[in-house]
């Protein structure tokens, strides 16, 4: 929200899906990640949290991952890329907290989504696991945003 | 020389309380203060909820807020068996008038009935979603299985356990 909306200048934390990586246990490039995600930590006096990655089988399971678009290259092992803005509502739609709602707003905005069924087809896009959009209350959420029509 | 920097402050309510009166995003504050409950400080957090909120400016916004934080710690440590401290039965955490956020007005009887009971004796109508995490999210779905969505989808519910 904060690189591709731009609708706020803080967030707790940054959520990340770790790629080309199979086997995180087995895997040096994934304890060097987290090895710099700590000293970064360390060095600004965060928490660990400030970048967490326990969401990324979540985001697999509950559909298809898109290719996201290169943001920025940090020397020659690290690409930062950013998923399309409509993949981003379409989570925010299945977490559907409070704390989601400004988030949800602007987005549907910028997206210029004005009805639940144009909501609706962004998270069939990506939630194609009807079982999660059930399970998480995804039609609950619409009605936040979109009364229902008499 | 090695400088050896103290670990980051614990991200307590009562920081938190200070941070949204301060200005900064109510749910940047507490997720911060999620953030510790739910991972850094899951083993103590007692600590980060037994200090009381200091006393709140008489505006609206921060009375708002501070009722919301004391109904956050009650209803928090009773969920995850935490003792809870005796600051957050104060009175004066109890808004004069329901508030319901900003959820819509067609929303409300649905509101009201899935507000936590901590929330609702101070007058403030949120829903059951909150706190919803992604801590919680990821243990619940650990056991699902991972679908090949380079398969074409059917019609229909997907094949997973529940």
């Amino acid at each position: 929200m904060l690189t591709q909306i731009g609708n706020r200048a803080t967030t707790d934390d940054v959520d990340v899906l770790v790629q080309d990586i199979n086997d995180p246990q087995h895997s040096d490039d994934y304890r060097i990640f987290r090895n710099a995600v700590h000293f970064v930590a360390h060095d600004a006096g965060l928490s660990d949290s400030w970048l967490s990655d326990n969401i990324g089988d979540f985001l697999r399971m509950a559909g298809p991952v898109p290719v996201g678009k290169v943001w920025r290259r940090f020397g020659r092992y690290l690409e930062v890329s950013i998923p399309p803005r409509s993949f981003i509502l379409a989570h925010k739609l299945v977490a559907g907290r409070g704390k989601d709602r400004e988030d949800t707003k602007a987005l549907l905005h910028r997206l210029h989504v004005t009805t639940r069924q144009q909501a609706q087809e962004i998270v069939d896009t990506y939630i194609t696991n009807k079982d999660i959009q059930e399970s998480e209350g995804v039609q609950e959420t619409l009605d936040d945003f979109f009364p229902p029509e008499h | 020389m090695q400088t050896i920097r103290p670990r980051p402050p614990l991200r307590t309510m009562s920081r938190a309380f200070q941070d949204i009166c301060a200005g900064e995003g109510p749910w940047i504050a507490l997720g911060n203060f999620l953030n510790y409950w739910f991972a850094d400080a899951k083993d103590h957090r007692y600590d980060l909820v037994s200090e009381p909120l200091p006393e709140a400016p008489a505006n609206d916004y921060c009375q708002r807020w501070a009722a919301y934080c004391a109904a956050s710690v009650e209803h928090l440590c009773a969920k995850y068996h935490e003792p809870c401290p005796l600051w957050v039965h104060d009175p004066k955490y109890v808004l004069p008038i329901p508030w319901y956020e900003d959820h819509p007005e067609h929303r409300r009887e649905k509101i009201i009935s899935t507000t936590p009971e901590a929330f609702k004796k101070r007058n403030i109508y949120s829903g059951n979603r909150m706190f919803n995490n992604k801590w919680e999210l990821a243990e619940k779905y650990k056991n699902w299985p991972l679908p090949d969505w380079s398969k074409p989808a059917g019609p229909g519910k997907t094949e997973t356990m529940a």
